[in-house]
């Protein structure tokens, strides 16, 4: 039954993330061309405003469809088992977390992929648009790969475990998140869609208040123990800082994620009350 | 239909359910046996729906225990009932053919041929994409989907509010030839005359109670009247 | 085409007079074989067992036969059918009789009435 719920729930859901994906691809892809055969700007231009306004622009537009799939998938897991459609949902003879279960592969594997897509495609756009949007010395750029490599922890087996383990557990659970307030909403007698909301804002900002309690005393005690190696910021301590943080959000989302999945589970089992 | 049956496909037992403070269901109490027609009649908001809804396992109980063939409401019974609701439950982006499929893959009871020819007998195309159905279209389709399982239990909420009295015949008689003896079939409506000649029993439901549960023949016999005329002297409606 | 129904009376004993008439009829004629219960009660749009419960009552009297291979038979006794018959005739005389004393016939009234159109015999 699980198999069969996943393939059913891949099928239904494909369109518009692809679709997301294709213009995304699409969108970079003409990017980098522009930037690729823009001038350079003269040493004494101090900023090129027209390319620096594309480029925020294209940022700021594949983000926020990026966003857009989030809201997509949170929108789905609501309509398909919270509202008519639900009475065919629950009807199926399969049990609750399979349902859960299998909108969970789906939406995180999407997500994993939009997210993978973005990484990939904003380094090379932005490596051929940094040059073009100000003059900069042959120094000064090798700093922006700098930046890049760590930000992502420094090395390539420290970028595979991002990519890879870090941001598949990542996107499980942002998945569960939003599934869990949605089925947290569902609790509330009346505006159920509203209270989803509200939930989810109360679960973010409650697991980022507990994450920065734990992660505070760590950041400042990295940057007062290596404030000597400043020279060396972006070379050692940006990237054991962010292996650090890597490591540790691996682990607590695993475990939120099993808290998040087992409390919309206890919800649809024993608390279902469709409209 | 009174008496405790050891056998019941269904048994009821003191079953109640609020919606805050609300009580839509009291204390209901009910046995259903095997091979019966069974008709759940009461006037709008008197809790037909929520009854259906527990049995179908999409509301949680407050007090009571529903059986369905021994089982709670669960993976089950699910597998064992068929279930209309009143309303349209297809998802609209996908096509009749799709939803066959879905159905095949999930219902181990479903017999494709036979909602493949029930589909034709209606003049329904396999390919023809949900959205473009008209409402009464999608209602056909649904109940075709649901009949078209060979269940213990089909709970059918409203099933011919909105179909076209010629679809309501071609769906009363399919109804009539094709469910198993062993199956039963509960089925809630406010059109009764509609539907009284094909009902064994009947299920008065009023503001969340069970005031009768008789046979449709006790009923003209012992007030020389339809369940439908006695229905609204019963409710003055 | 559904069967029409009245609503006072039990749905069982319609359905029995109902399949009286097309046996003495020839709907079904002596020894024919007769619809599945359920086939009838889809026709009828009525509930199987009560056809079932009809075709017992039937079986009861005689009048339809449950054969071990092929399903239901109408007997073959023709003395039978004929005798069903004339009990389905003696009914619809009491009946027309009630109707015609409500309006205020006695039975020569009655006779003389029937006697004028004695020549007309009306073949539907």
């Amino acid at each position: 039954m699980l198999n069969k719920l996943l393939r059913h729930e891949w099928k239904e859901t494909w369109k518009i993330p692809a679709l997301i994906a294709a213009v995304t691809l699409a969108l970079s892809a003409a990017c980098a061309l522009y930037f690729y055969f823009a001038k350079s700007p003269a040493p004494e231009v101090e900023l090129n405003v027209g390319n620096l306004v594309l480029f925020t622009g294209y940022l700021l537009f594949v983000c926020s469809i990026a966003m857009i799939l989030s809201v997509y998938l949170a929108i789905r897991f609501y309509k398909n088992l919270y509202t008519d459609e639900g009475y065919l949902m629950h009807t199926l003879p399969v049990k609750p977390w399979m349902l859960i279960f299998s909108k969970t592969v789906v939406a995180a594997a999407w997500l994993w992929i939009s997210n993978l897509l973005l990484l990939c495609l904003l380094m090379p756009v932005a490596v051929l648009a940094i040059p073009k949007l100000a003059y900069f010395e042959p120094g000064e750029l090798s700093l922006v790969y700098q930046v890049f490599t760590a930000a992502l922890g420094g090395g390539i087996p420290e970028i595979l475990f991002y990519l890879f383990p870090c941001l598949i557990v990542n996107c499980v659970f942002s998945a569960l998140t939003y599934y869990a307030s949605i089925s947290l909403g569902q609790l509330f007698a009346r505006h159920k869609v509203l209270a989803s909301i509200l939930c989810y804002l109360g679960i973010s900002s409650l697991i980022s208040t507990v994450t920065s309690f734990f992660f505070l005393p760590g950041m400042t005690s990295v940057i007062i123990t290596r404030a000597d190696e400043a020279e060396q910021f972006f070379s050692l301590v940006m990237p054991s800082f962010m292996r650090s943080v890597y490591i540790s959000s691996f682990f607590s989302e695993i475990l939120l994620s099993a808290v998040l999945f087992f409390l919309s589970e206890y919800i649809m089992r024993k608390c279902l009350n469709l409209d | 239909m009174n008496e405790m049956h050891t056998g019941s496909l269904v048994s009821i037992r003191n079953l109640s359910k609020k919606y805050g403070k609300h009580t839509a269901l009291k204390d209901v109490s009910l046995d259903i046996p095997r091979g019966r027609i069974i008709g759940l009649l009461g006037p709008n908001g008197s809790g037909k729906t929520t009854l259906i809804k527990l049995m179908n396992g999409l509301l949680t109980p407050g007090k009571g225990q529903i059986l369905i063939d021994g089982n709670l409401p669960g993976v089950e019974t699910k597998a064992c009932v068929s279930y209309l609701p009143e309303r349209t439950y297809l998802p609209p982006a996908i096509r009749v053919k799709q939803l066959l499929s879905y159905f095949t893959d999930f219902y181990a009871d479903f017999d494709r041929q036979k909602a493949l020819a029930m589909l034709s007998s209606l003049q329904i195309s396999p390919d023809a994409s949900l959205k473009t159905l008209s409402k009464g279209t999608k209602e056909k389709v649904q109940l075709i989907m649901v009949m078209s399982r060979k269940a213990q239990l089909y709970i059918l909420d409203e099933p011919i509010a909105g179909v076209d009295p010629a679809a309501r015949d071609y769906i009363l008689k399919t109804i009539i030839q094709d469910y198993s003896e062993e199956a039963s079939i509960l089925l809630s409506t406010h059109l009764i005359s509609d539907i009284e000649p094909i009902l064994d029993d009947v299920i008065f439901l009023k503001d969340g109670e069970i005031t009768l549960t008789s046979s449709v023949e006790d009923i003209r016999n012992t007030y020389g009247k339809s369940v439908d005329a006695y229905f609204r002297e019963v409710f003055s409606c | 085409m559904a069967w029409i129904l009245q609503s006072d009376r039990p749905i069982y004993a319609q359905l029995v007079e109902r399949l009286k008439t097309e046996i003495v009829s020839g709907v079904y004629p002596p020894g024919g074989r007769l619809p599945s219960v359920r086939e009838l009660a889809a026709t009828a749009s009525v509930n199987p067992n009560t056809m079932q419960k009809a075709f017992a009552e039937l079986e009861r009297t005689g009048l339809i036969i449950t054969m071990r291979t092929s399903g239901r038979i109408v007997t073959e006794d023709t003395a039978m059918i004929n005798e069903t018959r004339r009990e389905l005739a003696e009914e619809q005389i009491s009946q027309f009789l009630t109707q015609m004393n409500n309006l205020g016939f006695d039975r020569s009234e009655i006779i003389e009435l029937l006697s004028e159109r004695k020549g007309e015999d009306v073949h539907e």
